[in-house]
């Protein structure tokens, strides 16, 4: 694939710009950065390298197109979105945005919808009609919470399946995701009816067989795969379920909460997954999140965020444990290698 | 067949009889025999010596086989938010609150800065704009993982400090203006102007404003400075002027009573049933004594009349009388009900291994509170005057440590706190336990009488609405 330049703002959280550590052909030239960030350089390190913080002086700059991540205030736009991208449009760069969205930021005047998704090269995919064998090993990748991080399991994971020669097709656990070069998940194609929706995801990943050839394909299970409790019940993890029956899974990783769950727990999430979501559950990964309590009473959840290093200790601690191998995604490359050494392993 | 203390309440309601089952927070409708034992039982007689008829054994058996009636079982006090206290004050503070002035044009005189409590009072200390900036700098450092700033401005009076005010909002416009932010402001009312109002609905999302209820009510304890005027008449003609600007916007005006319990109840209902206040937001209070001030004592008539306005109030929910008699005051008792006993947690082993009596927010995380002086308290409510309270300051960040003490407070009485039928149901924080300069176990341990009897009465009332019929998952409660 041919190297692409790259500006990537407004950095309002570093954790967001990880997606592109997966695009090796993506090159960032400069970074944009909301102005509160604190950096102590006029630089950031990135994939091993001092990639400048440019904001104004991208103006000046060469580069192919700008990459916008999610954002949320008008006022983020106004002062420092809206500029770049009516710079980028006259100059004639395409601006991928992360999310897709209708409100009036990326109105009509802008580069926006289909157009941000020529990263993927995506083609519209037939559906409809009768349940079709999958021949191609699958690899699901789900999460007992939201915000486990399955996407950059996901993404982690085809990096480096890639890496050791295989090809590999991703379905990505959100709508937006071609442009990180994955397919989407087919919300679009689903309906009321869940009978339809087994059929549609099965055709949908049989049609990616069929085009791509794939040697392995990842998808990810959008969402969660069990409710809370009755508030945030996480649309009960029924998703999981339909995908589970649409296709059929050769190794499940569950991606957790940085919590201590007991042997127990995870004999129970093992059935779980096997005779709920039909999916063999063959390792877990220990995400860096974990609830706020103090949310719940908001209605709300947040999350708080754990250091790598009490992650990583809780995975020393279930591996000498528990009967299933425990991996975290702190970018310690060894983890995602030895995870990936284990599904060629399995899958062999 | 019962061999082991079970860990129970058991209470009566009307001439019903329920079983609160403390393990389990399961609560079941028992006989009356079942329940004259478990009382026994529960209050320290002794299951050997008592000899039970075959209906009792035949109902204590359903019960065990439910998974009910087990003994208590020990676990560690500790909160559950303890392990990951320190992580949510690094990047989940909610919302920060701003004392921008500890002076106020009021003196009103419940009010814990008037010079009826312990310790504090009024002052004309007043916060600058240097301490301001740190406080949000502060905050905005540590509210990364939060969708929405929510920064709230509070007093004293803080429009006496407009001026900080407007300064603080534009500083976290021009240099965090990428991040969705919230302004809100709790005030009298009585320096609002069109400038003011203008600026509120340009900038802000939610107005508290202090009303007690009708002219003759408002005037008996808020009263102005120096003048001791009643603040009546300043008051309704402003709120009207910001209702009417601010009625096609999505700004949020919620209203805050402190109920005076030595005054009319229904003048103050009816006056919060009028138009005016439809669709807002109203909380009501009653005049606070945790830090020694004066406890007024409720008049017979004010209770009488409270007591019956909740009743209608039950009727009327129950489609026995017309809705209108559903009393504004009382939404919240039964908002309790709902949140508090109708959604409580269930399952075989509520408590499990490690838990934490209900009462305290998580210190700092939840609304962490700046006085004038740039110091650090867990909430509004606190007394800043107290050094154990005090869990931190703008230049040296929140010392966790404090915190988790305060988040732990039950461990001051855990002997008591863990074999407490009221456990899950205790409203208890530190602020109930301010010794000044240590959390103090006697205070703590006297309000254990009024959660219990709070949370029985409210069981009573759970288990008697249900039984007729109440739906508590409707929507219009």
């Amino acid at each position: 694939m041919e190297e692409i330049n790259v500006i990537v703002g407004i950095i309002t959280d570093v954790k967001l710009v990880n997606f592109i550590r997966f695009k090796p052909h993506v090159n960032v030239v400069g970074f944009v950065i909301a102005p509160n960030i604190a950096t102590l350089s006029n630089h950031i390190i990135f994939k091993g390298k001092e990639v400048p913080i440019v904001n104004s002086l991208c103006y000046t700059m060469n580069f192919d197109s700008f990459i916008l991540l999610p954002f949320d205030s008008d006022m983020e736009y106004e002062n420092m979105i809206h500029p770049l991208i009516t710079f980028c449009q006259k100059a004639g760069k395409p601006v991928y945005s992360c999310e897709k969205r209708n409100d009036y930021v990326l109105n009509q005047d802008f580069l926006y919808a289909d157009e941000l998704y020529e990263l993927a090269k995506l083609q519209e995919i037939g559906l409809g009609g009768k349940m079709k064998k999958i021949n191609c090993p699958i690899i699901a990748v789900a999460g007992l919470s939201e915000n486990t991080r399955k996407f950059e399991t996901i993404l982690s994971v085809s990096s480096q399946l890639e890496t050791i020669g295989y090809k590999v097709s991703i379905i990505g656990t959100r709508f937006d995701t071609e442009v990180y070069g994955c397919y989407s998940f087919p919300f679009e194609h689903l309906s009321g009816n869940e009978t339809e929706n087994v059929i549609s995801i099965n055709n949908y990943v049989k049609e990616i067989e069929k085009k791509d050839k794939p040697d392995v394909i990842v998808i990810g299970v959008p969402g969660a795969i069990l409710a809370l409790n009755d508030e945030f019940h996480f649309d009960f993890g029924l998703l999981g379920v339909q995908i589970g029956n649409a296709i059929s899974t050769d190794y499940a990783i569950l991606n957790i909460l940085c919590k201590d769950y007991s042997a127990e727990f995870f004999e129970t999430m093992k059935n779980v997954m096997m005779f709920r979501l039909n999916m063999p559950l063959k390792a877990i990964v220990i995400s860096e999140n974990d609830y706020d309590i103090s949310s719940f009473d908001l209605s709300k959840i947040y999350y708080v965020t754990i250091p790598p290093r009490i992650v990583r200790d809780m995975k020393l601690r279930k591996n000498s444990c528990i009967q299933l191998p425990f991996y975290t995604l702190d970018g310690n490359c060894e983890d995602v290698q030895e995870l990936c050494s284990n599904i060629v392993t399995e899958l062999s | 067949m019962l061999k082991e203390r079970p860990f129970v309440h058991v209470y009566k309601a009307c001439d019903m009889f329920f079983l609160y089952d403390v393990n389990t927070s399961a609560i079941r409708k028992i006989s009356r025999e079942t329940y004259d034992i478990l009382r026994m039982v529960e209050h320290g007689g002794e299951i050997e010596n008592t000899a039970l008829t075959n209906h009792i054994s035949n109902e204590i058996d359903e019960l065990l086989k439910e998974g009910l009636l087990k003994p208590f079982k020990d676990f560690e006090l500790k909160h559950p938010a303890t392990d990951n206290y320190q992580y949510a004050i690094h990047d989940n503070i909610k919302q920060l609150t701003l004392q921008v002035t500890q002076n106020c044009n009021f003196r009103c005189k419940y009010c814990v800065y008037s010079g009826s409590y312990m310790n504090r009072h009024h002052s004309n200390k007043r916060m600058d704009f240097q301490t301001a900036k740190k406080a949000i700098d502060f905050y905005m450092k540590h509210c990364t993982n939060i969708s929405m700033a929510m920064i709230c401005f509070y007093g004293g009076e803080p429009l006496l400090e407009f001026d900080l005010i407007k300064k603080c909002v534009k500083y976290c416009k021009d240099n965090y203006g990428w991040k969705k932010l919230w302004f809100g402001i709790t005030t009298n009312a009585s320096l609002l102007n069109n400038t003011i109002i203008r600026f509120f609905k340009d900038e802000f999302s939610f107005i508290t404003v202090s009303i007690d209820g009708p002219e003759h009510i408002q005037n008996k304890n808020r009263v102005f400075t120096g003048t001791n005027d009643g603040t009546y008449s300043c008051v309704i003609n402003k709120i009207h002027s910001l209702l009417e600007e601010l009625k096609d916007t999505d700004i949020v005006v919620g209203f805050n009573s402190v109920l005076d319990e030595d005054t009319n109840f229904i003048d103050t209902d009816r006056f919060f049933c009028d138009s005016m206040f439809n669709g807002q937001q109203l909380s009501f209070s009653a005049v606070t004594d945790t830090m020694g001030g004066k406890r007024f004592a409720p008049s017979d008539e004010f209770v009488s009349n409270s007591g019956y306005a909740l009743f209608l109030s039950y009727l009327a929910l129950l489609g026995r009388v017309g809705i209108d008699n559903y009393s504004k005051i009382h939404q919240e008792s039964i908002h309790v009900l709902r949140k508090k006993v109708h959604n409580r947690y269930q399952s075989s082993d509520v408590i499990g291994s490690f838990n934490h009596p209900g009462g305290p927010c998580v210190p700092g995380v939840a609304r962490l509170f700046c006085n004038v002086d740039g110091d650090f308290f867990p909430c509004e409510r606190v007394s800043e005057n107290s050094p154990i309270m005090k869990i931190g300051n703008v230049d040296d960040g929140i010392d966790v440590k404090k915190g988790e003490n305060l988040l732990n407070v039950g461990r001051i009485t855990e002997d008591k706190c863990k074999k407490c039928w009221a456990f899950s149901f205790c409203t208890s924080c530190a602020t109930h336990c301010d010794g000044v300069d240590c959390l103090s176990s006697e205070k703590r341990l006297s309000k254990c009488s009024e959660v219990k009897t709070n949370a029985e009465y409210n069981l009573i009332t759970y288990s008697i609405l249900s039984s007729l019929g109440f739906d508590f998952d409707n929507e219009m409660i």
